[in-house]
């Protein structure tokens, strides 16, 4: 089967810990990784690895014949270069102008549309175990709670911690109609803690909240294994990316 | 004397209403904040901080749930205050930007933005989005060496913030370690810095006077120490010894008295449990004992156990869910 040619935006290490996702995937051919700085770290890595890279950013990207975008940036820079034509726009970025896509949930109404969002790590993980709790109809109020290592918590994170927490209540209130709250702690801790989660659903008519309690170990790709929460998003990236593969190979 | 700088004047920062919210699982009743607020206002506290334990929306299953929503809590005090300004605290993680925006049209005057004091960068949007006067503030103070708290507080007060506090959210410091890390901030920082304690190691009144003695200008403590773990600094008692020492706190002594007898009818005097104690041991945070005390029945593992397993751990304030982690970690061992 011929691969589905892609592009990446964005070197830092969500965007290389991708590539490296994709390099292995048997559906999709990264033919553009597309940053600004010569000097990024990402860029030498995929310098070596023989992909073609460049650093002018956009411009780089809509030049390729890449018919997958993955937006590995920021919501700022999202904002300012999306949407674009004629591809399929895959955002990793909190931006959540695309569809708001978990794939066990809605990949096929996804692949429909033109960009989809990843929404958050938090929604990633969370959503596709709240969908999994039986009598979920008869609950009234979730809570979820991710406590992720400070090494995993870059800027980006960090600066959007309010955008985070609306987001990610927003998206269970939308999947599941169900109100929500998110709460996100940052742990110091060395060695490194895992991701850890925890979700709590009130049912009517019962005192205790039912509680899941899960941690999240990243594959180690580019990214360290306690990286799970930016893992998790390179892997439902690459998810939506060879399903919409599968759909529109010619 | 070394001991007398008189006059220097010292900004009294009430938390009764915020940290005592921690010590009758955040149920402080509505009666209870109109008449506190009375009295400090009376007193002429200068800040009076109200609210959850852990700030603003951070009621929840995860932490206990308020009695009194963030809003009602916010405008009950507010219509007895004038002198007295009112305000908020808010940790990112628990608070967005738009829960500031609603504490602010309540009529908050101040805020306080704190983070976990290794991981100060996560109140730089908070900070830089307030409109009112607004502080930081340095949780577990404990867990990190003087260089870095500068370094944090640094950061701080790049943002904006208009002072920074410490606190010892597990009530872990001992005098020498408050005298080290207070002074090398108040010479090193242009903005004021304060200090927060907790009593379980029984340190936290002769904890806030040595803050004092090494530059803090910022004292934040509770009426009767109602607060987390063994409770606060006892205001009553630091402002009394401060006046001793010659400070001027400007707070009126009997009229906080009355404040007093409210908290009274709402908890027993907080004395230094067992527990409490392994909080500061362990240096865990002060907050957790309600919930350690359940897992520990539910489970049926020692509460002592569960404070040094969550030390070794190195958890932070906010971790509660690990309490329940901790527990069945315990049962299984």
């Amino acid at each position: 089967m011929k691969k589905t040619k892609v592009g990446i935006i964005g070197t830092g290490k969500v965007g290389t810990d991708l590539l490296i996702k994709i390099l292995k995937s048997e559906l999709l051919e990264c033919v553009i990784f597309s940053g600004i700085r010569k000097e990024s770290p990402g860029i030498a890595f995929a310098k070596s690895l023989k992909v073609n890279t460049s650093t002018e950013s956009i411009k780089a990207i809509l030049k390729s014949d890449a018919e997958i975008i993955f937006d590995a940036t920021s919501a700022e820079i999202h904002k300012k270069y999306f949407p674009i034509k004629n591809r399929f726009v895959i955002d990793l970025t909190p931006a959540k102008m695309g569809l708001m896509c978990v794939p066990s949930l809605n990949l096929d109404e996804a692949l429909k549309s033109s960009e989809v969002s990843l929404i958050s790590c938090g929604a990633q993980v969370m959503l596709p175990k709240i969908a999994g709790v039986k009598n979920l109809k008869n609950a009234e109020y979730i809570e979820v709670v991710t406590t992720i290592s400070s090494v995993s918590a870059g800027i980006g994170t960090r600066d959007n911690m309010s955008e985070y927490l609306e987001t990610t209540a927003m998206s269970i209130g939308k999947f599941f109609g169900i109100p929500a709250k998110s709460i996100f702690i940052i742990n110091p801790a060395e060695p490194p803690i895992d991701m850890f989660n925890t979700i709590y659903i009130k049912f009517k008519n019962k005192n205790q909240p039912e509680v899941i309690q899960f941690e999240i170990k990243g594959n180690g790709d580019y990214l360290k294994e306690w990286e799970g929460n930016l893992d998790i998003i390179n892997k439902t990236a690459v998810e939506v990316a060879e399903a919409y593969a599968k759909n529109n190979n010619h | 004397m070394k001991w007398l700088k008189p006059m220097q004047k010292i900004t009294i920062i009430d938390s009764t209403l915020r940290d005592g919210s921690h010590a009758i699982r955040h149920q402080i009743p509505k009666n209870a904040i109109e008449d506190y607020a009375k009295s400090a206002e009376s007193a002429g506290v200068e800040i009076l901080v109200v609210g959850h334990g852990n700030g603003l929306s951070a009621s929840s299953i995860h932490l206990g749930q308020s009695a009194v929503s963030d809003q009602e809590m916010l405008s009950t005090a507010k219509k007895e205050l004038k002198r007295t300004k009112l305000a908020a605290f808010a940790i990112p993680g628990f608070a967005t930007l738009r829960d500031i925006d609603l504490a602010v049209s309540e009529g908050v005057e101040v805020l306080f933005v704190a983070s976990h004091c290794t991981e100060a960068n996560v109140t730089k949007r908070y900070i830089k989005h307030s409109k009112v006067l607004t502080y930081g503030v340095l949780m577990m103070s404990h867990m990190a060496d003087k260089l870095k708290l500068l370094e944090q507080a640094k950061l701080m007060e790049n943002y904006g913030a208009a002072g920074v506090l410490l606190m010892d959210s597990a009530g872990a410091y001992l005098p020498e370690e408050v005298e080290s890390k207070i002074n090398f901030l108040a010479n090193n920082l242009t903005i004021p810095v304060g200090f927060h304690a907790h009593n379980n190691l029984g340190m936290a009144v002769i904890n806030s006077v040595v803050a004092v003695k090494n530059g803090a200008t910022l004292i934040d403590a509770t009426t009767r120490g109602f607060g987390a773990g063994a409770g606060n600094a006892q205001l009553e008692v630091v402002l009394a010894v401060l006046e001793k020492l010659g400070y001027d706190t400007e707070v009126d002594l009997y009229s906080l008295f009355k404040g007093s007898e409210v908290i009274a009818k709402l908890k027993e005097p907080q004395l230094i449990s067992p527990l409490s104690i392994m909080s500061g041991l362990n240096g865990v945070f002060s907050g957790f004992a309600p919930l350690v005390i359940k897992a520990a029945h539910k489970y049926k593992v020692e509460a002592s156990d569960i404070f040094r397993e969550l030390g070794k751990r190195k958890v932070v304030a906010g971790q509660e869910d690990q309490i329940i982690e901790v527990a069945k970690f315990l049962k299984h061992e």
